[in-house]
């Protein structure tokens, strides 16, 4: 039954993958100019000259004259063809290179806080919610709704100050400069923890509130339910009556998000990680963007879309084994 | 100040000679070998110094006094962005190059060179000896590779070099012997040496034949197998990317390519996404008055930076030894100048070489006739000009700094022409009415001007919303164009529309740019703003097409007085000889006040960088250009930290 559910709807991902990857393809092309006219803006921004002939030049060799269709042809056919995302003209490195060099701190510090949000979020909610309308929930209340109003760049910024003006710590990335190259060692990663807090209580603040305001409307219409009520009667601990069932219906929303969660791990924290300047995917894929690097961001959104399906799949298998009232179909 | 550098100049430019008796009696006896290399010379890795350097090295007369190797210079770079930031810290060593105050020209590469007396024969003289980073020594072969097989080769140019032309032929290269080589032209050819000192426009010490011929057809046969292996089509792109001689981000992302330069990568940009690491070159052609090779850092360390807030909040801290580009803005002087203690730095003057700090340009060679008819009415300009309260702008964008100005030549260059720089720059609204009165008289009822056809005469101003002053200071600019009755706009956009459509495009009213050039040699190589002649000069995009190409459809033909003023910069450029150049110059720019093309608001403001305290021999005062790329000069290789 499952089995072929699976199967089923990797079948109906390859169409969707295909229409996804025309869409992508071609939504880069559209912005007027290419690669080559971003890079001419570059160098005349620092003065230097650009002879138009070498760029038609250029323009033959990288083949950015030729039509959309065969442009996305050479690049889609060397994907399923041989594995080859293509080549990025701005780093001069294959592209599979550059996005994996980038996953593994991408990953790291999306998982990170991503467990951050959950830890914080998940025992505010079920108090909020248990304790509704007490100084304990107007509180978090009050500092969720802070998280979520300030923008995470000016918080990232501001953090980055007081760290400069007050720690005296290397601004910036994950590493002080002297542990770039360094091989890994107890003072490597002391140097790692105390740069990675920035960036989790940054990109964590704002996502903590959304959940806690989530679980706690869930929990609050659960908690009046007439089993919750006949549960009580019968004696259950308050504890156990309100995390064993109450909480486990309100961690839907939980779950179905995590659909959204995958892709979000490459592109949702790029404003922070350009401001605190994280080695993560997020600002290689707004650079490419900018610079029209069109093999470079075709495959970042090509890999998203790959991760948002993938996403939905679990989520929709995830869903099925908590709640058991949802069948596969 | 000025005193040494004018003395390092006269050293190293009069007397080659001179040059190579020290030299010589400096290096035979003491070259010291570096603590760097000492362990590879040990175990036979690498030769000793002696047979490392040329028979003449260059020997250079540090700017304040010499010091001992060592040491990390710890820089920056802002996104994946441009690489040609690189040229300014590691990436210049041209033949001859410009002297630190950009006063003229100094023997590098080359050991010297000589020009006939018309300026049509070039003899230049390499290194006995000289070696390229891997060891390979570096003669007249690669100079001629480059020449043959990448300028000439119908495949592999990518054409440009203009400076290689003179009187429609392509200079002629000859070999003479291994260091010796000579260029002929079929005309006079007055710049090219002042041209091949530009930044990027050196490429004959730039092509490595012993690395390079792999990917060339000419040498490999199987070159096209082999750019297939690396996933490319044809030998031509992979050798392309091989070389990078057109494209900064490729050539500095090649950590394989020996190279003459002071410093080479250990991990090149690219390679590395986070931290992009350079090291001393062992075959580095340069020694100090005492001996010691250079250069005196063993490293270069850029980090890489994703916003410029960040490198701000990291220069504060005292982590970047040099910086002059991105930050060093009017808005974080303050910020900087408080921080001077805490960050251990201090500032030096960038002279700003840009013609003026922003340039309106009207199209003249609008495709609508009656505005192509207005545009290119002189008085028309002039209201236009004179309608603007400079002094306004001035006050709210620049802090006060900065005077009035048209685009023209700094008031302490001997070329300054008063006129040019001043006419028109009065506040005078009275007077742009009277002026647009006579043109366009008619008004619509909400007090417009209209044309001859009876519309309203809309100006619409496209800028690039990346620059950020233009926007400020046309915000200020479009009610006093009102005041007059002219329905000026301002469209920003994004970049590369702006490219497509003023840059690349006809179809636009009116835009506003800076850059250009404000002084001596450096005007007259880029004279965008005094004749049109090439791309840059948006103003006029047929015009521009006609100085190159007469034959293309979409060339313009310009009006007689332009084209005499482009055939006076045509011969200006044939011209040799420094006397001889600037009265033609004058000539030029005093054309260039008449025709009243375009018009500014003030002559930039000078600029400022901030370097470590332990930093020495960093010039106090430099121009900042790329041509003359800030700070590469003033000779990064003689710096080090006390």
């Amino acid at each position: 039954m499952m089995g072929r559910y699976i199967v089923k709807r990797l079948i109906y991902m390859v169409p969707t993958l295909i229409g996804m990857s025309i869409i992508a393809f071609l939504i880069i092309q559209l912005p007027p100019g290419d690669y080559l006219t971003s890079m001419i803006a570059r160098m005349t921004e620092s003065g230097e000259n650009v002879d138009p002939a070498q760029v038609a030049r250029l323009r033959e060799i990288y083949g950015l004259d030729d039509p959309v269709l065969i442009q996305y042809w050479k690049w889609i056919s060397g994907i399923l063809l041989r594995g080859d995302f293509g080549h990025s003209f701005e780093w001069n490195r294959p592209v599979s290179d550059l996005i994996w060099e980038r996953m593994g701190s991408t990953l790291a510090i999306s998982l990170a806080s991503l467990l951050f949000v959950w830890a914080v979020a998940l025992p505010i909610g079920i108090y909020s919610a248990v304790r509704r309308h007490s100084f304990g929930d107007y509180a978090f209340t009050f500092l969720g709704f802070l998280g979520l109003a300030i923008p995470n760049f000016i918080l990232a910024l501001t953090l980055m100050y007081v760290t400069y003006r007050y720690l005296g710590q290397s601004v910036g990335g994950l590493y002080s400069p002297q542990y770039v190259e360094a091989p890994w060692s107890w003072g490597k990663f002391v140097d790692l923890l105390s740069h990675l807090w920035i960036p989790i209580i940054v990109i964590g603040t704002s996502g903590t509130a959304a959940l806690i305001r989530i679980l706690r409307a869930n929990l609050t219409d659960e908690l009046n339910k007439p089993y919750v009520v006949t549960a009580k009667a019968k004696g259950l601990p308050e504890y156990k009556v309100v995390l064993k069932y109450p909480v486990r219906i309100a961690l839907n929303p939980f779950v179905s998000a995590i659909g959204w969660v995958l892709p979000e791990l490459i592109s949702g924290v790029t404003i922070t990680a350009i401001v605190l300047n994280l080695p993560t995917a997020g600002p290689l894929l707004l650079r490419a963007l900018v610079s029209q690097d069109m093999y470079l961001a075709g495959s970042f959104i090509l890999l998203m879309g790959v991760l948002t399906l993938i996403g939905m799949l679990v989520s929709d298998l995830l869903l099925a084994l908590l709640d058991p009232r949802i069948r596969f179909t | 100040m000025t005193k040494i550098s004018r003395r390092a100049f006269i050293a190293a430019s009069s007397a080659f000679a001179g040059a190579m008796v020290i030299g010589r009696g400096v290096l035979a006896a003491e070259a010291k070998e570096s603590a760097y290399f000492q362990a590879q010379v040990d175990s036979g890795e690498l030769p000793p110094i002696a047979e490392r350097l040329p028979v003449n090295p260059l020997v250079i007369t540090p700017t304040e006094r010499p010091g001992q190797q060592g040491g990390d210079w710890n820089h920056a770079l802002v996104g994946g962005g441009s690489l040609s930031m690189v040229v300014r810290y590691q990436g210049y060593e041209p033949l001859v190059r410009y002297t630190p105050d950009w006063s003229g020209l100094t023997p590098n590469v080359a050991e010297s060179y000589e020009v006939n007396e018309d300026g049509t024969e070039y003899t230049f003289h390499l290194r006995q000896g000289m070696k390229w980073s891997d060891g390979h020594p570096y003669t007249t072969e690669d100079v001629l590779f480059w020449y043959e097989d990448i300028f000439l080769d119908q495949d592999a140019t990518m054409g440009g070099h203009t400076w290689w032309y003179a009187g429609g032929e392509v200079g002629k290269l000859e070999v003479i012997d291994d260091v010796t080589f000579r260029v002929t032209f079929a005309a006079p050819n007055g710049f090219f040496v002042q041209q091949l000192a530009w930044a990027r426009q050196d490429h004959m010490v730039l092509a490595p034949k012993h690395y390079l011929q792999q990917f060339h057809i000419k040498y490999n046969p199987d070159a096209n197998t082999l750019a297939q292996e690396r996933g490319m089509e044809s030998w031509i792109a992979l050798f392309q990317r091989e070389n990078g001689l057109d494209d900064d981000n490729v050539f500095f992302q090649n950590s394989a390519r020996p190279t003459l330069m002071g410093w080479m990568w250990q991990s090149a940009p690219g390679e590395n996404t986070e931290q992009a690491i350079a090291v001393r070159n062992p075959y580095y052609f340069k020694v100090d008055t005492e001996g010691t090779q250079l250069p005196y850092f063993d490293r270069i360390v850029y980090q890489m930076v994703a916003d410029p807030e960040v490198l701000l909040l990291k220069t504060l801290q005292g982590e970047i030894d040099m910086m002059d580009q991105y930050i060093a803005t009017p808005a974080n002087k303050p910020v900087l100048f408080d921080a001077q203690e805490t960050g251990d730095f201090g500032f030096y003057t960038l002279k700003e070489t840009a013609a003026n700090v922003m340039v309106f340009q009207l199209n003249l060679n609008h495709p609508d006739p009656v505005k192509n008819e207005l545009f290119n009415t002189r008085e028309f300009r002039q209201a236009l000009s004179v309608a603007v309260d400079r002094q306004a702008l001035i006050d709210t964008v620049f802090v006060g700094q900065g005077a009035p100005a048209q685009p023209s030549i700094r008031p302490d260059d001997p070329l300054y022409n008063e006129r040019l720089a001043t006419q028109h720059t009065e506040y005078d609204p009275e007077a742009a009415n009277a002026l647009l009165d006579e043109l366009i008289p008619e008004k619509d009822g909400e007090g417009f001007r209209l044309d001859s056809q009876g519309r309203r005469l809309a100006l619409i101003f496209e800028l690039d919303q990346t620059r950020t002053t233009f926007i400020d200071m046309m915000q200020l600019v479009v009610p006093m164009f009102q005041a007059v009755g002219i329905d000026a706009q301002v469209r920003s956009m994004d970049r590369s529309l702006w490219e497509t459509r003023v840059r690349n495009g006809r179809e636009f009213d009116a835009t506003c740019h800076q850059f250009g050039a404000n002084s001596g040699i450096a005007a007259m190589l880029d004279a965008r703003y005094f004749v049109p002649f090439n791309g840059n000069a948006l103003y006029a995009p047929g015009w521009n097409l006609y100085y190159t190409e007469p034959e293309n459809p979409q060339a313009i033909e310009p009006p007689s007085e332009i084209k005499a003023q482009q055939d006076l910069y045509r011969d200006l450029l044939g011209t040799a000889g420094a006397e001889q150049q600037n009265a033609k110059m004058a000539q030029l720019l005093e054309n260039a006040a008449d025709q009243f093309l375009v018009f500014g608001v003030s002559l930039p403001p000078d600029g400022y960088g901030v370097v470590k305290n332990n930093m020495v021999n960093v010039t106090k005062e430099m121009p900042n250009s790329f041509g003359w790329p800030t700070p590469a000069p003033t000779r990064p290789e003689q710096f080090f930290k006390s």
